[in-house]
C-alpha cells in the first residue's frame, strides 16, 4: 500500500517539471516543493518507523513504545522471521509463484484480448467488447462464485484458485484496447499483404509495439496478485499454500479478534503467548512489502507514461 | 446497430436469467436432497446399530460402516506439524468408531469470513466450532446452518457430554427451545476483580481482603503514586469497561440490570453508579493513577510485561492462573483480589454443531462424546504426540516442547478440558477447582435470557458507535464527565436509547413470564 502511495510522489515530481511557465517562478516552485516535500514525508516516515521497529530489540519496544532511535537494534525479528517459522518462507515462495505464473499468464490473455476488441475488422467487435464490459458492472457475487470454484472446478485447494481469478479484468482489457487501438491498423494490413500469419503479427509485431502498455499492465496484475489474500483465504485450507499477504492478513485479524474479545481469550484461557512478537510483525510488514519496493522503480518510467494510456482515445 | 445491441442486451439477460434459475435450482436440489437424504440417512442407521447391539458405541465399533467426517474448527495459528497429529488421530478414531476425520483448522483471522461462506455456499462438511464471538452461534441457527440435536440423540450417542452439563447449562445453549450445539466443558463462570502485584501489597501492607469496589483500591495507589516513580498505579486500555460488579449492576445476555433487582432492566449510563465510576476515574487520571493513553491504547500487554503497572482490572479471573500471570507483569507475581463471587456466564464460548446438510451427524457426536470420554485422544488432539510436541514432567502434568511445531493447547476447542493434561506450573488441583468453580458458580436470575436485537438494528449500530467514541475517554477519566457525561445521555436518546431500553425490558419479560421466572 505504501509502494502504491510513492507512486503519486515520483508522478507528481515528473508534472511539476513539466510545465515551463511554473518552473521559471521560483515562489511557486517553492511553494509546490515544500508541499510535496511535506507529502512525501507523510507517507515516508510511518514507512521509517516500521523499518526501524522491525530493527528494534524486543524490549525496547516493550518499554518505550515505537521509536525513531531504539534504546537498542537488534536482528532478532529478522532472525525469527527467517529461522523458525518455515511457514513464512514457503508463504514467500507461493505468492512469488503466483505472482510469476499469473502475471505472465494475465498479460499475455489480456493483450490477446485487448488486440482482438480493438480490430476494427473484427465482426462481432462491438457485441464482445459489450461482452467485457458487462462484467464490470455486474458479478455474480461471493456466494455463486464460491460454489462455481469450489463444486463444479474443484479448486480447493488448489493454487490455480489463486490464479484464475485474477487472469482478466474487463478494466485491464479496456486499457489495452485503448492502446492497440491507436496501432496504425495499415501496418498490420501490409503485414498480412505479405503473407503473415495472425500469430505471427500479433507476437512479432503488437507485442513488441507494445511495451508501455504491457509493463504498466504487468506492474498492475503483478500487483494484484502479490497482495492477493481474499481468494487465498476463501480456497486454501493447507497451511503450505498460504500467501504472504495473507499470512499478515490473519495476523493482523487475529490479533484484533482477541484483543477485541479479552473476556474470552482469558475464560478459554486461549494460548497467546505465540502470537508474533512486535518487532516480528514489522519485519513480517516489510519482508512483505520490499520485493515490490525495489521492482517499482524499474517500471516507474512506463507507469507514468502508462497512466495517460488509453486516455487520448475513448 | 441500435438494435443490434439491443437484441444483444436481450440474449445476455435470458442467459443470466437461465443461470441463475440454472444454479438455483441446482442450489435448492442439492441442499434439499442433502438435508433429507441426511435425515433420513442419519435415521435408520441409527436405528441399526441401536437394534443390532448394546448401546455404548464402543461396543458397536466393529459393526459401524466406514465414515468420514470433515470437521472445520478454530486455531490461532496453524500447527506446523497438523498432518502428523491427525494421522495419528485418525489411525485412534478409526479402530474406535470406525470413522476418519479430516480435521481442518481454520485461522482465527480468517474463521468467520470461511466460515460464512461456507454456509452460505451450502458446503458440505459435518462438525464446525462455533461461539458467542467468533462465528456465532445464534446467528447461524437462525440462519439453519446447523442440525438440531434432539435429546434421543444425545442419549443415544452422547450420555457423557449429557451428564456433564447442569440443565442450567444446557438450557443456555439452547435457541427457542432447541439444542443445535455440544457445549466444550471448562470454566465457564466469571470473577471479576482486580490484579495486584503481590510486592507493592506486602511493601504497603494493603489489605485486599477489603476490596469491593474500584475506591477500596485508592489508598494503595496514592502511596505507589507518591513513593514508586515509574509505576503506573492503574493501568486499563480502551476496551476495558467498567466492571458493573463492583457497583452491583451486571450485565448478561445483552442487558443491564442491578444484582438486586434482575428483571428490571437499566441503561447503565443514566445510573448514579456510573455517574459515581467515571467522576471518580477523572479524579485518578487527574491524580496521575492511570496511564496517560488509557483511552486509546488498545494492547495492555507491552505496559504490563513492563512490570511498571501496580493494579489493573479483569473481567476473569481463572482459578490457578496466578502462576501464568507472572510473565504478563514482567516477572512479578501477582495476587488476584477478586470482587463478586464467582457467576456463571453460560457455555457458549465454545461448542461445536452440526451442519444442517451432514449426513453423519450420529457419528459427529460419537466423535464428540469420544473426545469427552477418551482422555488419550483429547489429549492427542490438544496437545499432539508424546515425546515429539510434548514431554511429560508429571503423572497428569506435561511440558510443551518449544517449537515442537503443535503447541496451541486448544482443548477448549475440542471436548472437556478436565480430560487433558495440565501444563508445567499449573495446580494439580485445577481440574477439581474448575469443577467445583462451575457448581458452584452462583447462576444469575436471568441466565438463558439472550437479547434479540434484530428490530433495533440501527439504534444498536448508533448506540454502539456513540459509546466506541466516548465510552473509552469517559471510563478512563480522560474527558470530563461533568460536561461529556449529560452529553452523551442525551446524544443517546436521540439515536434511541429509550427504544433499545424498551426492548430489552418487553424481550426480558417475555421471557421471564413464558419461562416462569417473576
Amino acid at each position: 500500500m505504501s509502494t502504491a502511495n510513492a507512486a503519486a510522489a515520483p508522478a507528481a515530481d515528473f508534472q511539476t517539471g513539466r510545465p515551463k511557465a511554473l518552473e521559471t517562478h521560483p515562489f511557486y516552485r517553492r511553494l509546490i516543493n515544500a508541499l510535496f516535500s511535506v507529502l512525501s514525508l507523510c507517507i515516508f516516515v510511518p514507512f521509517l518507523l516500521v523499518v526501524v521497529s522491525s530493527f528494534s530489540s524486543e524490549d525496547s519496544i516493550l518499554k518505550h513504545g515505537y521509536q525513531f532511535l531504539p534504546e537498542r537494534w537488534s536482528l532478532a525479528a529478522y532472525r525469527l522471521v527467517f529461522q523458525s517459522p518455515a511457514i513464512l518462507m514457503k508463504a514467500y515462495g507461493v505468492t512469488v509463484y503466483v505472482t510469476v505464473v499469473g502475471t505472465a499468464a494475465g498479460l499475455l490473455l489480456t493483450a490477446m484480448t485487448g488486440w482482438v476488441l480493438s480490430r476494427r475488422d473484427y465482426k462481432y467487435n462491438r457485441q464482445a467488447t459489450f461482452y467485457v464490459f458487462f462484467t464490470m458492472l455486474f458479478g455474480g457475487g461471493l456466494v455463486p462464485f464460491y460454489i462455481l470454484m469450489t463444486q463444479y472446478l474443484h479448486l480447493k485447494d488448489n493454487l490455480l484458485a489463486i490464479i484464475i481469478p485474477g487472469l482478466l479484468s474487463p478494466f485491464h482489457i479496456m486499457i489495452m484496447k485503448g492502446f492497440l487501438a491507436k496501432m496504425p491498423f495499415e501496418m498490420i494490413e501490409s503485414a498480412k499483404v505479405d503473407g503473415s500469419s495472425e500469430m505471427r503479427i500479433f507476437f512479432t509485431m503488437v507485442l513488441p509495439l507494445s511495451t508501455p502498455a504491457l509493463a504498466t499492465l504487468g506492474l498492475t496484475i503483478a500487483f494484484n496478485y502479490w497482495n492477493e489474500w481474499f481468494n487465498a483465504m476463501l480456497f486454501i485450507d493447507k497451511p503450505n499454500l498460504v500467501t504472504l499477504q495473507l499470512l499478515l492478513v490473519r495476523m493482523l485479524n487475529t490479533i484484533e479478534y482477541l484483543t477485541a474479545n479479552t473476556e474470552f481469550v482469558k475464560q478459554l484461557n486461549i494460548d497467546v503467548s505465540h502470537l508474533p512478537k512486535y518487532s516480528v510483525r514489522m519485519a513480517m510488514a516489510i519482508m512483505a512489502a520490499g520485493p515490490m519496493l525495489c521492482i517499482f522503480p524499474f517500471f516507474q518510467r512506463y507507469f507514468v507514461a502508462g497512466l495517460t494510456l488509453g486516455s487520448l482515445k475513448g | 446497430m441500435k438494435r443490434k445491441s439491443l437484441w444483444l442486451a436481450a440474449v445476455m439477460v435470458f442467459v443470466l436469467v437461465l443461470s441463475a434459475c440454472g444454479s438455483n435450482g441446482s442450489d435448492g436440489n442439492n441442499g434439499g436432497s442433502a438435508g433429507k437424504g441426511g435425515n433420513a440417512a442419519a435415521q435408520p442407521e441409527a436405528n441399526d446399530t441401536a437394534n443390532s447391539s448394546a448401546n455404548t458405541p464402543e461396543d458397536t465399533a466393529p459393526a459401524l460402516e466406514p465414515v468420514k467426517l470433515k470437521w472445520y474448527y478454530v486455531q490461532f495459528g496453524i500447527p506446523q506439524d497438523q498432518q502428523a497429529v491427525s494421522d495419528a488421530f485418525n489411525a485412534m478414531t478409526q479402530k474406535l468408531i470406525n470413522t476418519t476425520v479430516e480435521l481442518v483448522p481454520i485461522d482465527g483471522g480468517d474463521y468467520e469470513n470461511k466460515l460464512n461462506t461456507l454456509v452460505a455456499a451450502n458446503d458440505d462438511f459435518d462438525l464446525v466450532w462455533t461461539s458467542s464471538w467468533l462465528f456465532k452461534y445464534v446467528d447461524n441457527v437462525n440462519k439453519g446452518a446447523f442440525m438440531e440435536i434432539t435429546d434421543e440423540m444425545l442419549d443415544k450417542y452422547a450420555p457423557t457430554i449429557k451428564s456433564s452439563f447442569s440443565d442450567v447449562a444446557w438450557n443456555d445453549v439452547k435457541v427457542k427451545d432447541k439444542l443445535y450445539a455440544i457445549p466444550n466443558f471448562q470454566t465457564f463462570t466469571k470473577t471479576p476483580g482486580f490484579v495486584i502485584q503481590k510486592r507493592f501489597v506486602e511493601k504497603y501492607n494493603f489489605d485486599v481482603s477489603k476490596v469491593k469496589t474500584y475506591a477500596d483500591l485508592e489508598p494503595l495507589l496514592e502511596q505507589i503514586k507518591k513513593n514508586e516513580p515509574g509505576v503506573v498505579p492503574f493501568a486499563i486500555n480502551k476496551d476495558q469497561t467498567m466492571l458493573n460488579e463492583a457497583y452491583g449492576l451486571q450485565w448478561l445476555g445483552g442487558v443491564h440490570y442491578r444484582l438486586s433487582d434482575p428483571f428490571t432492566v437499566i441503561d447503565p449510563l443514566q445510573t448514579e453508579e456510573y455517574k459515581t465510576h467515571v467522576n471518580l476515574m477523572r479524579s485518578w487520571h487527574d491524580k496521575g493513577y492511570i496511564n496517560e493513553d488509557a483511552a486509546t491504547v488498545t494492547d495492555l500487554k507491552p505496559l504490563l510485561a513492563s512490570g511498571n503497572v501496580a493494579v489493573t482490572q479483569d473481567f476473569t479471573l481463572a482459578p490457578g492462573s496466578e502462576a501464568g500471570r507472572k510473565a504478563d507483569f514482567g516477572g512479578n507475581d501477582v495476587v488476584y483480589v477478586p470482587i463478586a463471587e464467582p457467576t456463571f456466564t453460560g457455555v457458549t464460548p465454545t461448542m461445536n454443531a452440526i451442519n444442517y446438510n451432514s449426513k453423519h451427524a450420529d457419528r459427529a457426536l460419537m466423535l464428540l462424546e469420544l473426545l469427552n470420554t477418551n482422555s488419550d485422544l483429547f489429549n492427542l488432539l490438544t496437545f499432539g504426540i508424546e515425546g515429539k510436541h510434548y514431554n511429560k514432567v508429571g503423572d497428569n502434568t506435561i511440558k510443551i516442547i518449544d517449537k515442537g511445531g503443535y503447541a496451541n493447547n486448544s482443548g477448549w476447542i475440542f471436548g472437556n478440558v478436565t480430560k487433558g493434561y495440565l501444563l508445567e506450573g499449573q495446580p494439580a488441583d485445577t481440574w477439581e477447582r474448575v469443577k467445583k468453580l462451575n457448581d458452584e458458580a452462583t447462576v444469575p436470575a436471568i441466565s438463558g435470557f439472550n437479547f434479540n436485537g434484530e428490530d433495533t438494528k440501527a439504534e444498536g449500530a448508533n448506540m454502539d458507535a456513540l459509546s466506541k467514541e466516548y465510552g473509552p475517554g469517559l471510563e478512563t477519566g480522560t474527558i470530563d464527565p461533568a460536561k461529556y457525561l449529560p452529553m452523551v445521555i442525551e446524544k443517546m436518546k436521540k439515536v434511541g436509547s429509550d427504544t433499545v431500553l424498551k426492548a430489552k425490558q418487553k424481550q426480558l419479560d417475555e421471557w421471564a413470564a413464558a419461562n416462569g421466572k417473576k
